[in-house]
């Protein structure tokens, strides 16, 4: 294995000894981008919850703006009850874990799978055979609606990726305009491992015809929770 | 099914008279071209990022040693083991010594165009290792026994009914033709796979030198249960795809999505930094990385085309190449096909077997356009042409006409008369009958020289215009 190491590493040095004869870039590219950026970025809050919002929908999510829990578990009942859904599981450990209680509590039918419960065989096995999932982000992009999940601020990711529908919920904090100001808020550290998830899973390898839920979620719905 | 780029002109050939072939290409190609189109007007920035992406892609590729040394230093400190292979057959080696180790039975494979370079799959397969591709359009191609015909949209040469046949036939379905019902029937196929899969094989978009990490971008969730479900993850990087740290990830992001599928941003992008951690109980208990280099050095060592290593493998060059429009993916007769497959292939595989490729190109610059690195990829054509002909393998047929027109250019008589001789040997034909040109003439129209003949037109023309403008 050294040995090719080393020889990869020596043929590059060897390359490299070519002088460069690439063109240059023009100056002050960063502080355009960085004017552009400002350009099309909502000046609040809303303008920035806003284009999520209309973000999130373009690439067939749901966006629901609530102001209490009450109004998500409201939700999430009614909507598990349209669909004929009996299971709801979570990460466990997560900040919104007592919603998904008050859910069973309140639509009876529904069964609570909690992820951390089971070692990873048996929970891939009862996650890949639940419907829905309520789970929590770490931060929310405006700009693309894309949602950041850090795996060292959780004991599971499967409940975000193997039922059918998935519920999450995200406070206005949690909001940061665009990529390039979520790459500088996330810890390097943690950035490591994550994923990052814009809409419902998708594929349009027949003849480009958009489908919904290719090996993941066909649903993903986004509570936006503004407590008075 | 093997295939070679040295049969280009025979795959172009046939590719030239399969019409259902042409519409299920262009039908495709539109799409995409239309959707980017799209995305790209929403960023009034675009331009910059474009040359953002090129400066970053050519410190890396310019400090390419550093910066290998320093993402395997992190890597190592992240807990992930790092294998570096020269070529096809120690890539291979070093896999199956690995599937070997760990009792690995099953593997389930995400998209990656740097393991179907190393022919991967029928390796594995051969060696009696169930290898699954999970991507849709990969396991169509798969169960085909094709090689993808496009970068990012691999079965984008069939129609929904080839699929629905494929299914029946190799899969025992009922024969349906409607997109969602062929995607359930490979999604119920193949979340058994990923439950019991002991390894994943992924490929690398993007690997962070100074954080020892890697992502896989993908929008079917196909490569996130690939990198978290199997016991072991492999990620198989050519050695070009690093970037400098997580700073320069919302350039590429933002440019790779709408460049290959017209998003504005993929589903979803996998971040793996090293095996699972105790909180985060799940992922794979190892996680290993190849470091291919299968030629790159070589392209490294010119010092212009070294640039076609900034690829980033979006697919937008061949969406907008009338030449790929018209031929589709497998007359390239490699993974790597399109413009950028015109200049990649003589500097992998060599300018005998290689010698096809960059003339597969009217030149007309739209690549250079749409490309979110901006390569210049005519340039380059330009260039890996007179090394083909500098390398005596141009064909003959074409060096015995330079040779004609080279003699006639330096005769300024005898070239009057040959561009005068043709049209009055013509007027011998009968009626609006063209000269006879066996081949050519099958596929295409031909039409007749003009009568006054190509001078005698331009003088007019430039008296005309003199004219107009007093
Ligand atoms: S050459 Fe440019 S446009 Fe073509 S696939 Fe590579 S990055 Fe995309």
């Amino acid at each position: 294995m050294n040995n090719s190491r080393d020889k990869i590493l020596g043929a590059v040095k060897d390359a490299l000894q070519q002088p460069s004869h690439l063109p240059p870039t023009p100056q002050g590219i960063d502080e355009r981008i960085k004017e552009g950026l400002a350009s099309v970025t909502p000046k609040d809050y809303v303008g920035l919850r806003e284009q999520f919002k209309k973000e999130l929908e373009l690439v067939s999510g749901e966006f629901q703006l609530v102001h209490s829990t009450d109004e998500i578990v409201t939700a999430i009942s009614r909507m598990m009850q349209e669909s004929n859904y009996t299971s709801l599981t979570i990460a466990g450990d997560g900040p919104y874990d007592g919603l998904a209680q008050r859910v069973t509590e309140k639509n009876k039918a529904v069964q609570l799978v909690k992820a951390s419960d089971y070692q990873k065989t048996e929970r891939k096995e009862k996650l890949a055979a639940t419907e829905a999932a309520l789970v929590d982000v770490n931060l929310a992009v405006a700009d693309v609606a894309s949602l950041a999940l850090l795996y060292d601020d959780t004991p599971s990711s499967l409940p975000h990726f193997l039922p059918l529908t998935i519920f999450v919920v995200i406070k206005p904090e949690q909001l940061v305009a665009n990529l390039f100001e979520l790459f500088e808020k996330l810890p390097a550290e943690k950035a490591k491992n994550m994923t990052l998830i814009t809409g419902p899973s998708r594929t349009a390898d027949v003849e480009k015809v958009l489908v919904l839920g290719a090996h993941g979620p066909k649903r993903l719905v986004v509570f936006m929770l503004e407590e008075k | 099914m093997e295939m070679t780029p040295s049969k280009t002109k025979q795959y172009i050939k046939e590719a030239l008279k399969d019409d259902h072939l042409r519409t299920a290409v262009d039908k495709a190609t539109q799409t995409a071209l239309h959707k980017r189109e799209d995305k790209v007007d929403q960023i009034p920035y675009w331009e910059d990022l474009r040359f953002k992406a090129y400066a970053v892609k050519q410190d890396v590729i310019e400090h390419l040693d550093q910066y290998l040394e320093e993402f395997e230093k992190n890597c190592k400190q992240n807990g992930i083991h790092v294998h570096w292979a020269a070529d096809t057959e120690e890539a291979q080696k070093i896999i199956f010594d690995l599937v070997k180790e760990k009792n690995v039975k099953t593997i389930v494979k995400s998209k990656s165009l740097t393991t179907e370079e190393i022919h991967l799959n029928k390796f594995l397969i051969d060696k009696g290792i169930e290898t699954l591709e999970t991507d849709l359009g990969e396991y169509i191609v798969q169960l085909m026994d094709q090689i993808p015909s496009h970068l990012t949209a691999p079965a984008l040469h069939l129609t929904r009914q080839d699929i629905g046949k494929l299914f029946q036939e190799k899969l025992g379905a009922d024969y349906t033709e409607d997109p969602e019902e062929l995607l359930q029937i490979a999604r119920k196929k193949l979340r058994q796979k990923f439950l019991a899969a002991d390894m994943g094989i992924s490929g690398v978009n993007f690997a962070i030198a100074d954080s020892g990490s890697f992502c896989v971008v993908e929008n079917e969730a196909n490569a996130h249960l690939t990198v978290s479900l199997p016991r072991i993850h492999l990620a198989v990087m050519g050695i070009e795809k690093l970037l400098p740290d997580k700073g320069a990830l919302p350039v590429f992001l933002k440019l790779l999505a709408p460049s290959a599928t017209g998003q504005k941003a993929t589903s979803y992008v996998n971040f793996i930094g090293g095996p699972s951690s105790e909180k985060y109980n799940e992922g794979p208990k190892e996680v290993h990385i190849l470091l291919l280099d299968n030629s790159r050095s070589k392209i490294l060592a010119d010092s212009r085309l070294r640039e076609t290593l900034f690829c980033i493998r979006c697919g937008a060059c061949l969406n907008i190449c009338p030449v790929y429009q018209q031929v589709g993916g497998h007359a390239y007769g490699w993974v790597y096909m399109g413009p950028i497959g015109s200049t990649l292939i003589p500097q992998y595989l060599g300018l005998v077997e290689g010698k096809y490729a960059p003339f597969a190109s009217s030149l007309c610059g739209a690549c250079y356009e749409v490309c979110p690195v901006r390569i210049n990829i005519p340039h380059h054509l330009l260039k890996l042409r007179n090394k083909v002909v500098e390398a005596g393998q141009s064909m003959k047929g074409e060096k015995m006409g330079i040779a004609v027109w080279a003699f006639l250019a330096k005769h300024p008589m005898l070239y009057r008369f040959a561009t005068w001789f043709p049209a009055q040997l013509q007027k011998l034909l009968p009626g609006e009958m063209a000269f006879p040109a066996p081949g050519y003439a099958k596929e295409r129209a031909i039409g007749r020289f003009d009568p006054k003949g190509f001078r005698k037109k331009l003088f007019k023309l430039e008296k005309d215009s003199k004219k107009s403008s007093e």
